[in-house]
Formats: structure tokens, C-alpha cells, sequence
């Protein structure tokens, strides 16, 4: 009920009614008002108008009397005059001097005078005569046919006279306005409420109330006897509501579709993934059994060897330069081995981060010290300026990582080439690492694939560069594991920088 | 001679002749014409162009303006008539004593002569109405003065506003009221009268030429008295003004325009003078009326024959050599 009230009182219809209603109240007073002042002013005229009738009716007497300079004669007619509603006051004078009057009549000065019994004028205080007006005529004596003036009359007469005249139509105009006013209100409101307000609440109504679940039974009956926009829109809303129901079944249905099939695609989705599992799981199986079985004969092949080189005698060159190969292709085969298995355990659950402050100036000296031996070749130099740094993580991983960027820069960077490592601290606090070389860099479109594992860039195959493409897969998969990360930015032909973000705070420590 | 000498010369001449004119215009009189109003009977008429003659003697040139008794005090007042050589109590004194107060005119003096304006009958009425001139007389024999032989007399009155109706009313006299149009319809209904020896009652005035032709007798009223037009209690009847009769021995005035005075000085002092008495007035009017001379003749035949009377009431300073 009450947001039934709330919507009538709200509603377009009420607020047209009422705008309409407001816009014609305003005009009504504007032209009430200004029928008043027309009444006002035609009565003034028509006041002025009877003053100017005394002229035709009292000039004959009042001239023969002010021709014998009879004011008694006068003054019975100006009683005559003043006897008449309109007239306040009259005033005859001769050659501009009072010659008698009666009433009140206002001086030349405004100032308000009024007549004794004996004809004399004398101020008059306490009136309250509003706009006094007056009407002048001459006094004209007609003797020996000739038309003289003898005086002049004025009649006076102020607004309270035209007021009075006019209250009662005023009266009637007032009530006319109130009573149109009136009557139009409740015609607008009771063809409004017919017309407009009532179709529109049942349409309301209807809206709101609409059960999504019965549309088909649904149905608006706004009782409108003609066709207009109203049953227009209630045709509109029927359809509406007739092809929403439609939809919603045809919404239905395929809901139900889709939940099948993705009910199907999720149960391949899971066969596939516990397929790739298994297949992801075999293979590190296969590489942890293939890796442990490699590593117990490469030990021996290393160590038999490297037995073999210490009891070989200098005349056994030959011998001792095939040992120094063995030797060599075994450690080879064994970084390698220990890399894949390094990566397969980083991909593990169970791969364990040894948590602790590290010197990371420490790391990087080590680092490079380790990968010293392999510049020579090419005639690389590797700068670095040291600062000291602390990270927390596991300074083992780090150098693995370290010495796995290295290697890349060595192997990937041209003769005479040079590597620069560098550390810093980001806006945010964080530690930086940064291996910059001047190597072939890595084309823009190969930079997201180049931490893929087992992939190699064709350069690396053209070029006969060594490795089974997984030392960046491992660098991306430790550094994660130490919530550290892992970016480059490499330009062709000019280089490489490879940079490690540590996390600025222990990660463990909220 | 050079012109420079003739300006010389001529110059004195012309401020002399301005002077001169300047000092003619002082003694001489005003040559605009003094209007003087005639009125509607004979004796007035007469007199004013006595008046008029007399003026024109001593150098004033004069018209003759006619105008009623009623509207003479507006053309008197505002200088368009400037002289009224009859003013008679009985008609006219309140009028008069209004535009005297007003100083719009001046009082130039009495005649000799008195006045009395009243109901008036031919002598022999007496013996058909016993107890005239007593006006009770008339209350027991107004059928005798009946024109329609019913029981109310007839008063023939005469054009002048009077207040007769008034009277009849407060004295309870069975009369009505037969206004004339003019003076002479009342002597032709008098002369109509004693030819067939009727009884009439008529308005007459004295000094009047008829007194010289017609004896007869003024009804006597109660006496007049000024409580009688203003006080209704004043009287034999206490409902009514005018149960009275006119005045006896009334003043006949002469009147001017304020202006005239500073205007023409000497018609000023000479109207102050005139003075007719009761027999002048009558013999000029009976020689219009009864005579039947016209009233400039009339004028002219009593200014010929009554030169030393005149002659004294023009004022030494006013004479011119002629007169």
C-alpha cells in the first residue's frame, strides 16, 4: 500500500498533473491579476468618464451662478455634486483664486484642503485618500451669444472610490479563477487518474510482480476500452513477456547443452591431463632412473680415468691425451647428467630451499670464479664491480643459477666478447642481478620460448653450441622456487641482460 | 545742412512730441467706449441714455448693451457692461448687496427717488372689492379677478423673477400667477382693464410713468421686514417665508464696474452724481410710454430741456469747453 501511495504520488502522470496543474495556476493568477487591473482601469474611465458627464450636467447652473457670483446657487449645485458617490470634493475658481468649493480636494501643492460651510478652505490632516484624481472643465457663460469663461470647476475623486466600485467584481473574478481552478483540478485529476495514472500503476504493478517461472501464464488487463499508447504498450509488454518466455526456455535448453558438453570436455580435460601426469611423471621417472643409472658408470669412467692419468708415465703421450678425453667427455657427461637431475628434483614437491642470508657478493665471485677456466677460449673478459648485498634464499641455488647464466653468456657471446655483472636495489627495494654480455642476443619473438625446457634456439644448433637445452628452464624453475624472478631483455647482435629479482624481505616473514 | 545736423535738430522735437503726447494722455479720457446697460423698461432705458448723452458731453464715447436683471451682475462684475443706472430694492437688492461685497462693483450712489415694486389695481377696483388696499380684501373677492370664470383671481405679473408664488402661498390667497413676457404687455393689460372696467391686479413699480396716466393704488401687505424671507415663523404664518409684502420706500441705485473708476475717473464722479428723483423718472417714462417718443428722443428731449440739472453733476475738472 505504502509503495503503492509512494508510486501514485511519484508517478509521470501525477508529476505531469501536477507541473500542468502548476503551470496553470501561475497563468490564472497572472491573468486574474491582470483581469483585476483591466477592471481597475476600465473603472477609473469609467469614473473619469462620469466626472466628465457632471461637466454636461452641472456647467449650465454652476456658470449662472458664478456669472452672478452667486455662490449660494453655487453651492447648492456643488451639494447636488457631491452628492454623487464619486465625487470627493469640487472646487470652482476664477482667474485662478479659489471662488468656492465643497469637500476635499487636493492643492496644487498635494496638499489635501477641505471646505468649510462658509466655502473657505482649510488644510486637512488625518484623511486617507489614496490617488487622488481630478477632472478640470471650464465654466463658460454663454452672454449675447458670445460663450465667456467664467471659472473653472474641478471635481475630485481618489482610488478608495474605484476600489469600491471594483471590490465587487474583483470578488466575482476571484471566485470565477477559484472555481475554474477547482474544477479543472479535479478534472485533471480524474481524467488523469482514469487515463493515465491508474492504467500505468497496473502496468507497474504488473512489472514488478512479473514470476520469471510462470511467463506463460502471465497477463496484464488494463481495461482500456480504447486503443491508444497505453494498450500499445500493454500489447508490447504481452509480446515481450511472450518472447522472453520463449527465450528463457530456448536459454534453457542450452544451458543444459552446455552443461553436457562441458561436462564431457572437462571429463577429457582430466584424461588428458592425468594422461600428461603420467607422461610428465614417467619422464622424470625415466630421467631419474636414466640419470642415477649414467651417473654410477660416469663416476667410475671419471674416477678410472683420472686413476689411469696419474700412474700413466711421459712416454705414454698418446695414451694420456685419449685419458685427458675420457676424462673430460665423462665430467662433461656428468654436469650434464647432474643438470637434468637437478632440473627434474626442482620440479618435484619434495625439492627442499635452503633458506638463508647470503652474501650475494660472495655468490657472484665464486660464481665467476668457477666459470673462469671457460673464457679463455674465446678471449672473453668478465667484469664486475662488487657491492655487498644480502638476499635471502638458498646460496647454493643462487650460484647454480649464477653459473647457469654464465655459462649461456660465455657459449652465446662472440670473441673478444665481454660479461658484465652487476647488482642493485629497485624502487621498491628489491635486489637486482644482472648478467649483461655482448653476445648474438635473442630475437624478440624467441625471448618468451628460451625458458621453455629442451629447446634450442637454431643458432645454438647451427653453431654446434653444446647443451640439451634446459639451463634456463632450471634458472626459471629455482628462482621461482626462491620467489625470486626471472627477465631478460636482449637485443640481436648486440646482447643479452639476464636479471634476477630478489624478493627485499624474508618471504617467510609476513 | 548734413543729415548729422538734421538728427541734431530733429531729436528734441520728437522726445517733446513724446512727452506731449504722454501728458494728453494723462488729462485726456479714455477713448474705449463705456458700455451702459439698458434694460427692459422704459424709465431704465430712458435714464441710462441720459446717462449716455451726458458722457458723450464731456468727450466719453458710450454704447448701449441690453442685458436681462439677471445677468447683469456677471457682465457688471467682469467689466464686459460697466454701468446699471437703476437699481431697485425691491428686485434687485440682494444681487446687488452680492457684488458689492464682492468688490467687483462699486456702489455709485442713491437717487433721490424711492421705489416700492408691489401688487397694484386701478382706483375704481376699490368699489368692485371693497376693502382694498387691505390685501385680506383679496381673499373675499378673488373670483372678481378670475379669467376663467372660476373662484381663482388672476395677478398679472411681470418678467422679472419676484416671489410672488411665495406670497400667495403664505398669505393663503385663492390666486394664480400670469406672467407677462415684457413690461408692455402689462400696461396693455391694464389699458385692456380699465376699458372694460374689470377688475385687475397687476405688478407695477413706482416711480413709473403709469402713476402719471392711471390712478391707482399698490395692495397693502403686511409690512415687509428682512425676518420675513428668512425666518417662516416671522409673520402671520409660521409654515412660510414671504407672508409679507415688498419693501416701501426702497433705494434706487446706481452701479458700476470696479474698473471704471480708475478707467474713466470722470464718468465715475459724474454717474455718482446723476440724480433723478420720482417725478423726473415718471415724465421720462411717459414720454416713451404714453407719448410714445422713442427713448433716445425721450433722452434727448430731457437732457435739451433740463440742461442746469445736469450740467451740475458734471465735476469742474471733467467739463470740456462745449458743454
Amino acid at each position: 500500500m505504502a509503495v503503492s501511495v509512494f508510486l501514485k504520488q511519484n508517478s509521470i502522470a501525477t508529476q505531469l498533473i501536477n507541473f500542468v496543474f502548476s503551470i496553470y495556476c501561475v497563468i490564472a493568477v497572472i491573468i486574474t491579476i491582470g483581469q483585476i487591473a483591466i477592471e481597475y482601469n476600465h473603472t477609473q474611465q469609467a469614473v473619469e468618464d462620469e466626472l466628465k458627464i457632471n461637466q454636461q450636467i452641472f456647467e449650465p447652473v454652476l456658470s449662472a451662478g458664478v456669472w452672478n457670483l452667486d455662490k449660494e446657487q453655487v453651492s447648492n449645485t456643488l451639494n447636488g455634486m457631491l452628492a454623487i458617490p464619486i465625487v470627493m470634493g469640487v472646487k470652482i475658481e476664477q482667474k485662478g483664486r479659489i471662488f468656492t468649493g465643497i469637500g476635499t480636494i487636493k492643492s496644487k501643492t498635494g496638499e489635501l484642503l477641505k471646505f468649510n460651510e462658509q466655502g473657505d478652505a482649510t488644510p486637512f490632516k488625518g484623511a486617507d485618500f489614496t490617488k487622488v484624481f481630478s477632472y478640470e472643465f471650464p465654466i463658460n457663460y454663454v452672454f449675447r451669444g458670445t460663450s465667456r469663461k467664467v471659472g473653472t470647476a474641478t471635481l475630485y475623486s481618489n482610488s478608495s472610490v474605484i476600489i469600491q466600485r471594483v471590490q465587487f467584481g474583483v470578488i466575482l473574478i476571484i471566485i470565477n479563477a477559484i472555481i475554474k481552478t477547482i474544477a479543472l483540478w479535479c478534472l485533471f485529476v480524474w481524467v488523469g487518474n482514469k487515463l493515465l495514472i491508474k492504467p500505468l500503476l497496473k502496468l507497474v504493478h504488473a512489472i514488478e510482480t512479473v514470476d520469471f517461472d510462470e511467463l506463460d501464464e502471465f497477463k496484464i488487463n488494463l481495461d482500456n476500452k480504447k486503443e491508444n499508447e497505453l494498450t500499445i504498450i500493454e500489447n508490447a509488454f504481452s509480446e515481450m513477456l511472450k518472447n522472453l518466455a520463449d527465450a528463457r526456455i530456448e536459454i534453457i535448453k542450452s544451458h543444459l547443452l552446455l552443461e553436457d558438453k562441458v561436462k564431457a570436455r572437462t571429463k577429457d580435460l582430466l584424461a588428458a591431463k592425468n594422461e600428461a601426469d603420467k607422461a610428465s611423471k614417467a619422464k622424470s621417472d625415466f630421467l631419474s632412473r636414466i640419470s642415477h643409472e649414467l651417473n654410477t658408470p660416469l663416476n667410475a669412467i671419471v674416477g678410472g680415468s683420472q686413476v689411469l692419468q696419474c700412474n700413466m708415465t711421459q712416454d705414454d703421450s698418446d695414451n694420456s691425451i685419449l685419458l685427458k678425453h675420457i676424462n673430460t667427455a665423462g665430467l662433461h657427461l656428468s654436469m650434464l647428467v647432474k643438470d637434468i637431475m637437478d632440473f627434474v628434483y626442482s620440479n618435484k614437491d619434495e625439492f627442499e630451499v635452503n633458506w638463508q642470508q647470503c652474501n650475494l657478493n660472495d655468490i657472484i665471485i665464486s660464481s665467476i670464479v668457477m666459470v673462469q677456466p671457460f673464457t679463455q677460449g674465446q678471449n672473453i673478459t668478465i667484469d664486475y664491480e662488487q657491492k655487498e648485498h644480502f638476499v635471502y634464499a638458498d646460496p647454493g641455488r643462487v650460484r647454480q643459477i649464477l653459473v647457469n647464466l654464465l655459462n649461456n653468456a660465455i657459449k652465446y657471446n662472440k670473441k673478444n666478447g665481454f660479461i658484465e655483472v652487476y647488482t642493485s636495489v629497485n624502487t621498491e627495494g628489491e635486489i637486482e642481478m644482472h648478467i649483461k654480455d655482448s653476445g648474438i642476443g635473442i630475437d624478440s619473438a624467441d625471448q618468451a620460448l628460451i625458458f621453455e625446457p629442451f629447446l634450442r634456439l637454431d643458432y645454438a644448433k647451427d653453431n654446434c653450441i653444446d647443451g640439451i637445452g634446459i639451463g634456463l628452464s632450471l634458472v626459471k624453475s629455482l628462482a621461482e622456487r626462491m620467489q625470486a624472478t626471472v627477465h631478460v631483455n636482449s637485443k640481436i647482435n648486440i646482447g643479452s641482460t639476464f636479471t634476477i629479482v630478489f624478493k627485499a624481505k624474508n618471504p617467510h616473514v609476513i | 545742412m548734413t543729415l548729422n545736423m538734421i538728427n541734431k535738430q530733429a531729436f528734441p522735437f520728437f522726445i517733446s512730441l513724446f512727452c506731449c503726447s504722454f501728458c494728453y494722455a494723462q488729462t485726456s479720457k479714455n477713448q474705449q467706449p463705456i458700455s451702459i446697460i439698458i434694460n427692459d423698461w422704459s424709465s431704465q432705458i430712458v435714464l441710462a441714455r441720459i446717462t449716455g448723452n451726458i458722457l458723450n458731453s464731456v468727450g466719453y464715447k458710450t454704447k448701449y448693451s441690453f442685458s436681462t436683471v439677471s445677468e447683469q451682475w456677471g457682465s457688471l462684475s467682469q467689466g464686459i457692461d460697466h454701468v446699471q443706472i437703476e437699481i431697485w430694492e425691491g428686485t434687485m437688492a440682494t444681487m446687488f448687496d452680492r457684488v458689492i461685497e464682492s468688490g467687483k462693483v462699486l456702489d455709485a450712489g442713491s437717487h433721490k427717488a424711492t421705489t416700492r415694486e408691489e401688487w397694484w389695481y386701478p382706483t375704481y377696483v376699490e368699489q368692485l372689492c371693497p376693502g382694498l388696499p387691505d390685501w385680506r380684501a383679496l381673499k373675499k373677492c378673488s373670483a372678481l379677478f378670475a379669467n376663467d370664470g372660476s373662484n381663482t383671481g388672476r395677478y398679472v405679473a411681470g418678467p422679472w423673477e419676484k416671489p410672488e408664488a411665495a406670497r400667495i402661498r403664505a398669505l393663503d390667497l385663492n390666486f394664480k400667477i400670469d406672467t407677462v413676457k415684457q413690461a408692455d404687455d402689462l400696461w396693455l393689460e391694464l389699458k385692456s382693464a380699465v376699458k372694460q372696467n374689470k377688475a385687475i391686479v397687476l405688478f407695477n413699480w413706482s416711480p413709473n410713468w403709469v402713476e402719471a396716466v392711471y390712478e391707482g393704488k399698490f395692495v397693502e401687505f403686511p409690512e415687509y421686514h428682512i425676518d420675513c424671507e428668512i425666518d417662516p415663523k416671522w409673520g402671520i404664518n409660521p409654515d412660510f417665508h414671504y407672508d409679507c409684502g415688498n419693501p416701501k420706500n426702497g433705494y434706487l441705485k446706481k452701479a458700476v464696474w470696479s474698473g471704471l473708476k480708475d478707467k474713466w475717473p470722470c464718468a465715475f464722479e459724474i454717474i455718482k452724481n446723476i440724480n433723478f428723483d420720482n417725478q423726473n423718472i415718471s415724465t421720462v417714462a411717459a414720454t416713451v410710454d404714453f407719448k410714445k417718443l422713442s427713448y433716445d428722443d425721450a433722452a434727448k428731449l430731457w437732457v435739451k430741456e433740463n440742461h442746469s440739472i445736469w450740467h451740475q453733476w458734471i465735476p469742474d475738472i471733467c467739463k470740456v469747453e462745449n458743454t
